[in-house]
């Protein structure tokens, strides 16, 4: 009995600290920030992937996102699909968040060697997205692979 | 009854419905399948051990199915957002059939383990080879002797009352090998003189091959056969999309829930005929 | 026609100085029943070993030894196998599978037969040894007397010439052992096959055997029919051992045929003319209850059924007081109440003193390589005591290599070390030879004239009858009757001494032989 009692308010304390928003809440918050970025996210490799069902390769085209000082390419990713609610899942947390789809396009849905890569003014940084901060005007492009970034030039 | 089948009917049987329940991620084949060992369950088993079977896979259905939407974003139809991520529908669903899918196989395991006991486990293994079979039974045999052995010496060791508590279990431990090791002579001795160790031993059983067994060796695998032709796979996301009921798939939705049924069948069958000849005496 | 010939057999262990078995002339019959008796260390068992080729001991052998005329070396593994069955005194050690139909068929196995003929032969024998409803038990779960009759029916299923036994009844209570030497009897005279055994409690066996060896030191010195053979006997130190009716007529007169059963017994005793006994009452002793048992119950599960119900007890400091009853009556279940292992749910263990407790298996007492380090593990003041109880050459012996008298003696001893006041033993005589349980009860005697209070559980009878003061019978959960040796046993009817039973009605109050033929 003590220990159902124990388990029973941990999860009401986990269950407190979230924060939980109806889709209409959620989506109608405006960030706001003093800086802009250009955001564009493509999926052009899986629409010619062989049975793909996908018909459309643009998902968001030279988006002006605004975020704060100190912002990383996740946060201006986060807050580009927020504005424009575009689904995405990611995992981990810190430096090490990893994106693993956007708009219901997952990795190693077109193959063993497809995911979302990110590039900044054209160069493909070797870090985590939440881990490379941002300057005012940076140009960021997220692109779908599917064979470990040769096919969108990342690796030559 | 159905597990009077021979060992090996059973066994094959028990892979084919593991294998299907475990590749298919269908909801149809799935309730079909936990349908199936339900019905077997409440036929055998006793009453007590049901509820304690259903209660815990009730509490691992509740469980998996809310965990899911926590760690799985995907999903058209959202509910609501907990933290800047997404609960949706398709997720809710999806650990609904994983659970599903989970229960199905514990049922299935809880009523493989009600059925193969030490008997029928040590008879497969002697199919593949008689000193197996023997070395199997022998452990069967050593292990409740030891742990009965050492707790004897331990209580003496206790009431003499001369160690700490972990000394006297070393203590222990090292005097019940020790004796095990001396009873390991005479048995080795008793094994001599039976004639272990001649050339072209034989294994004994209780469990004959009879035509029924071929019957429902032959019945199983064309079922199996079939869910296997018929399968169809739902698609969870984004969203939700059921394959059209073609009529290769609703064959195979056939053919799955007849396998799974066999067992229950059988033993309805034989209850009946049990009553019906009760009556005529 | 023979189906052993032992000629000049002689036989010394590797390292031994002496031989244990010299120049053994023996022809044993087909269809035999023969018994081989002497005490521990005689050379019993060497002899049996010798007889099939599998066991046949490491060491130096000379003499010859035929199996129905052809040398007994030259005999194949595969015969010898399903001819020559052995059984020894471990119930359980000999047990070799987990469930009993597949000890049944693993004789059966081993010989390559067909699972056809295992699965008949299996299902005639456990009907004759009416093993049916243990059939599909599993091993661990039988009692030591359905174990060795399991062993019994594995040797009789592979359908031998003759059986070897060595000592099997040693370790089961009278009422198996009975059971089993009957069964053996039965075998005997119905599929005529030999059966060869060794016996140190002779009461029981002595009437089924043809006839009777007896070695001595590795010697054989008598080799005869059953009733010849105690008057042969007659001032040898083995004839103590002799079943009751034997040992009276050989202290009397031998011209009649020795009287072997207790019918022949009472026939012969009532023509005697004895009204007097030798030994008179034995007082009961006037000292205050160290030990009292009030109202005990007692039951292993919630809702099992009590195995104690309301069951009192009080000893008195100095006796040696016995707790008799059949099995699963609560005797030991009683001691380990009184020793603190088990707690009873009602009622309470009145004492002031310090409790011993020495268990039914001697060897789970010791834990140690040697007797001296176990010793060491209670305290270092062991010197002393050990040498009272002649143990000191024993002091760098592996406890389980002593002999059976010896590690009850050894086992006795650590726990006095640990200084009770109250020593509870758990059949003590379990497994030993009469010399070994004489020599047990002198001992327990000694310690209780030292102030020891001892309350043994025990089956047998002639050992109470002997050695204990007072006697209680525990049945159904409680004591029924308890009073003092002489009277209890002259009391009862049929739970009593076989020379008891012979004299009752004709000479009032005998219970032991020695009451009659004097110690002398």
């Amino acid at each position: 009995m003590k220990k159902l009692i124990l388990l029973s308010l941990i999860i009401l304390s986990v269950f407190c600290s979230c924060s939980i928003k109806t889709p209409e809440e959620y989506y109608k918050e405006k960030e706001k920030g003093k800086y802009t970025a250009t955001i564009s996210i493509n999926c052009e490799t899986a629409v010619k992937y062989k049975n793909s069902k996908r018909k459309k390769s643009e998902i968001l085209n030279n988006y002006k996102v605004s975020y704060n000082k100190g912002d990383t390419v996740f946060t201006a990713l986060k807050n580009a699909c927020k504005a424009n609610k575009i689904q995405f899942e990611y995992t981990g947390a810190g430096d090490s968040v990893y994106i693993e789809g956007i708009d219901y396009l997952y990795e190693f849905d077109c193959g063993k060697h497809s995911g979302w890569e990110y590039s900044v003014n054209g160069v493909f940084p070797s870090v985590g997205c939440n881990a490379y901060k941002l300057k005012n005007g940076d140009v960021i492009k997220w692109l779908y692979t599917c064979d470990l970034g040769k096919d969108i030039g990342a690796v030559k | 009854m159905f597990k009077n089948f021979n060992p090996i009917a059973l066994f094959i049987y028990f892979v084919y419905v593991l294998f299907i329940s475990v590749f298919s991620f269908n909801p149809i084949i799935l309730t079909a399948g936990i349908l199936g060992a339900v019905f077997y369950c409440l036929f055998t088993l006793e009453k007590k051990s049901v509820f304690k079977l259903f209660g815990f896979c009730a509490f691992m259905f509740l469980i998996i199915t809310l965990t899911n939407p926590l760690f799985s974003h995907n999903g058209r139809t959202v509910l609501f957002f907990i933290n800047d991520n997404r609960v949706t529908f398709e997720a809710l669903v999806y650990g609904a059939v994983l659970g599903l899918a989970v229960i199905e196989v514990l049922i299935w395991f809880k009523c493989f383990s009600t059925i193969f006991d030490s008997e029928r486990i040590i008879f497969l293994f002697g199919k593949i080879s008689p000193k197996t079979a023997l070395v199997l039974s022998m452990t069967l045999r050593f292990i409740p002797n030891f742990v009965s052995n050492f707790k004897s010496i331990n209580t003496t060791q206790r009431l003499i009352g001369s160690d700490s508590r972990i000394k006297r279990y070393l203590n222990s431990f090292s005097a019940v090998i020790t004796q095990s090791l001396e009873n390991s002579v005479i048995t080795s001795d008793s094994m001599k003189s039976r004639g272990y160790g001649l050339k072209g031993r034989t294994f004994y059983s209780r469990f004959r091959f009879s035509t029924r067994d071929i019957v429902f060796i032959i019945i199983s695998t064309v079922l199996f056969a079939l869910s296997i032709i018929g399968r169809t796979d739902f698609v969870f996301y984004p969203s939700i999309d059921a394959p059209s009921l073609s009529g290769f798939s609703i064959i195979g939705c056939f053919s799955f829930s007849a396998l799974s049924l066999i067992p229950f069948i059988y033993e309805l069958k034989e209850g009946i005929r049990w009553k019906y000849s009760i009556s005529k005496i | 026609m023979e189906i052993f010939n032992i000629e000049n057999l002689s036989f010394k262990y590797n390292k031994a100085e002496k031989n244990a078995l010299s120049d053994i002339n023996m022809k044993i019959r087909s269809g035999e029943f023969l018994l081989v008796i002497g005490q521990s260390g005689c050379g019993k068992t060497t002899l049996l070993k010798m007889l099939k080729n599998e066991l046949t001991p490491l060491g130096e052998k000379s003499g010859e030894l035929f199996y129905k005329g052809n040398k007994l070396e030259n005999l194949s593994q595969r015969e010898s196998a399903s001819e020559i069955g052995f059984i020894t005194q471990d119930p359980d050690a000999q047990l070799v599978t987990d469930k009993v139909y597949s000890e049944l068929a693993f004789g059966l196995e081993n010989l390559g037969l067909k699972k056809e003929i295992i699965r008949s032969r299996v299902a005639e024998f456990s009907s004759y040894f009416g093993l049916g409803e243990l059939f599909e038990r599993e091993t661990n779960t039988l009692s030591g007397g359905e174990k060795q009759m399991l062993n019994l029916a594995c040797v009789m299923v592979m359908n031998p010439e003759v059986i070897l036994l060595d000592e099997p009844t040693s370790m089961l209570n009278p009422i198996f052992s009975a059971k089993f030497l009957n069964t053996l009897k039965r075998i005997n005279d119905d599929f005529g096959t030999t059966v060869i055994i060794t016996e140190h409690h002779l009461s029981e066996v002595f009437r089924l055997a043809d006839r009777v060896a007896y070695l001595e030191k590795g010697f054989l010195k008598a080799y005869n029919s059953s009733k010849e053979i105690c008057r042969e006997l007659r001032g040898m130190e083995i004839e103590k051992t002799l079943p009751a009716p034997a040992r009276i007529f050989n202290a009397f007169s031998i011209d009649k045929p020795c009287p072997i059963t207790i019918k022949e017994g009472r026939e012969y005793i009532s023509k005697l003319e004895i009204k007097s006994i030798y030994n008179s009452d034995t007082e009961i002793k006037l000292s205050k209850t160290v030990l009292k048992a009030d109202k005990i119950w007692f039951r292993y599960e919630k809702k099992g059924k009590d195995i104690l119900k309301n069951c009192s007890l009080a000893v008195k400091k100095g006796e040696i007081y016995a707790l008799l009853g059949e099995n699963g009556s609560g005797k030991s279940t009683l001691l380990n109440v009184i020793n603190g292992s088990k707690k009873a749910y009602r009622g309470k263990i009145k004492t002031d003193s310090r409790i011993g407790y020495l268990p039914q298996n001697p060897k789970n007492v010791f834990v140690k390589d040697t007797l001296e380090e176990d010793l060491k593990l209670i305290n270092n003041s062991y010197k002393e005591i050990i040498s009272e109880f002649s143990l000191s050459k024993y002091l760098n012996t592996h406890p389980y290599d002593l002999s059976g008298g010896e590690l009850q003696r050894a086992s006795i001893c650590k726990v006095l070390l640990t200084e009770p006041d109250i020593l509870l033993l758990d059949e003590p005589t379990k497994g030993l030879d009469n010399f070994a349980k004489i020599k047990l009860g002198h001992f327990l005697r000694n310690l209780c004239e030292n102030g020891l209070t001892i309350v043994l559980v025990s089956h047998d009878l002639e050992f109470c009858a002997e050695f204990s003061d007072r006697c209680g019978l525990l049945f159904d959960g409680e004591i029924t009757s308890e009073s003092n040796s002489r009277e209890f046993f002259s009391n009862n009817l049929f739970y009593t001494t076989p020379m008891s039973k012979m004299c009752k009605g004709i000479i009032d109050g005998a219970v032991n032989v020695e009451d009659i033929i004097g110690n002398g």
